[in-house]
């Protein structure tokens, strides 16, 4: 567990001081600013729009950043041929993976934490009472990113950073989608489709599932069940990913 | 497990063929290393570009399998992670991370080598010391110089107590005096007990520090052996050195090292066969000899003739 530990403690120090992170983060932040200059525009709906514009910018910047960094993470090592020296210590391969995929999801947990209290900052500047809501959805959006971070780490395993950003959007697309996905299948009349479109279903994340926007706009009461469920989901998921990453990345020979 | 009378390196006839490219062309790297590395031992491992050491590197590091053959280290098979544990390797690059520190450079390969944190401050304070970084602890990676990053690598290949270090062009890009101590470090390692191993192509430090060499080309081994053995058969010249009030000519077969006519002084080196002839004739013409020294043959041209003639035997 040491190794597993220096490796996302590295990781994590190694991208905070990322410029590119820098630059990414002050934008969110503005951004989470410039919802509140929205306001006046709003028509009484001032807090809707916050929560809502706050809610996506937080998403947007998550993912952007598991662009950003996830996508690059193997690939990034083999090019600067630190790979050479971190797998000649007596660490396994599946280390490897888990102190990477740790290190990106602390960095993720620690930009979510600081745009979630900029969110709530906003709300109170601009008058409205902090809703316990909004740290469910910060956590919500946290389960999706380690969702989508366990992907990031299975694609950068075996291809390039470019195909990597590729597929993963791809994937982030239609996993938001993914319940629609099943009512067109049940729509369409060939069972040949319909078994393909459920097999692609049950393989693309369900990110649907961590949408919370509406529960805190309209302060619906938090449901404990379903955060658990949710819970559930992204471990299993993240831990499929992250397994499948590391079977084709055992395989891997750094010539 | 490892014992003291095992080799701490064998490899038997050790294969890599990497196949790349949609055509999956396949290109041989090696073919049938066998080699054998003693306790204690600093072993130099030569060839040219291309001839296969860095593959086998990988091979004994884990980091690429055989294709056909295998081998053992330290007394497990290789790419065995108890083995790696007491492995210490410094690239020729400096493979670093440019924003880390030269301290939490050493605390992660502290880490990765699973040392407990006191062990790991304990370490690092030593090899620190070693390596002389204690000035440049706070610094980041990418502010060092090339010859501070080779002594950071140095550091990083030596936290984990290695019994068998692995060193790439170890004396690349350093100053005269970071070569002596580079080399002091080494020699005291050897002594300890540690094996290493040297990939490099600077050869007067190689035939300076290596007790072994094997020589690499087209990916087989076609020389290994003790240095003095190797280069004992190799022809040997001898050089005179002589004053003469009256011109000399120099006879065939000899070459002129440097001479000042005008002052009557020379410096020949000549044929072993041909001394005894020669110096009988400079004494007749009234010469004073000054040294009379064999010369053997360097490692440089002990290398160059013996990856010419393997080219000449591949054409």
């Amino acid at each position: 567990m040491v190794a597993v530990i220096s490796l996302a403690r590295h990781t994590f120090v190694d991208a905070l001081r990322e410029r590119a992170f820098l630059v990414l983060g002050l934008f969110a932040f503005v951004m989470l600013a410039a919802s509140r200059l929205l306001n006046p525009l709003a028509l009484g709906e001032a807090r809707r729009v916050t929560l809502d514009l706050g809610l996506g910018c937080v998403a947007l910047f998550g993912f952007l950043l598991i662009v950003l960094l996830g996508t690059r993470m193997v690939h990034k090592e083999i090019e600067r041929k630190t790979i050479l020296v971190l797998l000649a210590k007596p660490i396994h391969r599946a280390e490897f993976i888990l102190g990477k995929y740790l290190g990106l999801i602390a960095i993720l947990a620690v930009s979510l934490i600081g745009m979630v209290v900029a969110l709530a900052g906003v709300l109170l500047l601009s008058g409205y009472a902090f809703d316990t809501n909004l740290i469910v959805a910060g956590y919500y959006a946290f389960l999706e990113l380690a969702v989508v971070a366990a992907l990031a780490m299975l694609l950068t395993a075996f291809t390039s950073p470019v195909l990597s950003t590729f597929f993963l959007l791809g994937l982030y697309v239609v996993g938001h989608l993914s319940t629609s996905l099943l009512d067109m299948a049940s729509m369409l009349p060939n069972p040949g489709t319909v078994k393909l479109l459920t097999a692609v279903f049950h393989l693309v994340p369900r990110l649907d599932l961590f949408s919370y926007t509406l529960e805190v706009v309209h302060g619906l009461p938090i449901d404990a069940g379903q955060i658990l469920l949710a819970t559930a989901y992204t471990a299993t998921y993240a831990t499929g990913a992250l397994l499948l990453a590391l079977v084709v990345f055992r395989r891997r020979e750094f010539s | 497990m490892e014992s003291e009378s095992q080799p701490v390196v064998r490899l038997e006839d050790v294969h890599k063929t990497f196949t790349a490219g949609f055509l999956r062309r396949q290109t041989p790297v090696l073919r049938g290393v066998e080699l054998e590395i003693g306790r204690g031992e600093i072993f130099a491992l030569l060839g040219r570009n291309g001839a296969g050491k860095t593959t086998l590197m990988k091979i004994l590091l884990g980091l690429v399998r055989p294709t056909r053959g295998g081998g053992r280290l330290l007394g497990r098979p290789l790419g065995d992670r108890r083995a790696r544990a007491r492995i210490g390797f410094q690239p020729e690059q400096p493979y670093l991370y440019p924003a880390l520190t030269v301290r939490e450079t050493l605390d992660l390969m502290a880490g990765l080598s699973r040392m407990g944190a006191r062990q790991a401050r304990a370490r690092v304070g030593e090899v620190t010391a070693v390596c002389d970084l204690g000035d440049h602890l706070g610094m980041p990676v990418r502010k060092l110089s090339r010859g501070w990053l080779q002594r950071l690598t140095l550091a990083a290949a030596l936290l984990p107590d290695p019994r068998f270090l692995l060193l790439d062009e170890p004396l690349g890009g350093l100053d005269p005096e970071a070569r002596l101590v580079t080399k002091e470090i080494i020699r005291h390692l050897r002594q300890g007990g540690t094996t290493v191993m040297i990939n490099s192509h600077i050869l007067p430090d190689v035939e300076a520090l290596a007790d072994r060499i094997a020589l690499l080309e087209e990916g087989r081994i076609i020389a290994t052996g003790r240095l003095s053995d190797l280069l004992e058969g190799t022809e040997k010249r001898v050089e005179i050195g002589f004053e003469c009030p009256r011109p000399v000519e120099i006879p065939d077969g000899c070459a002129c090292v440097w001479q000042w006519p005008e002052m009557g002084r020379y410096v020949w080196e000549v044929p072993p066969q041909v001394v005894s002839g020669l110096l009988e004739d400079l004494l007749r013409a009234g010469a004073i000899i000054r040294s009379v020294v064999p010369r053997r043959e360097g490692l440089e041209a002990y290398f160059a003739r013996e990856t010419a003639r393997a080219t000449r035997r591949a054409s």
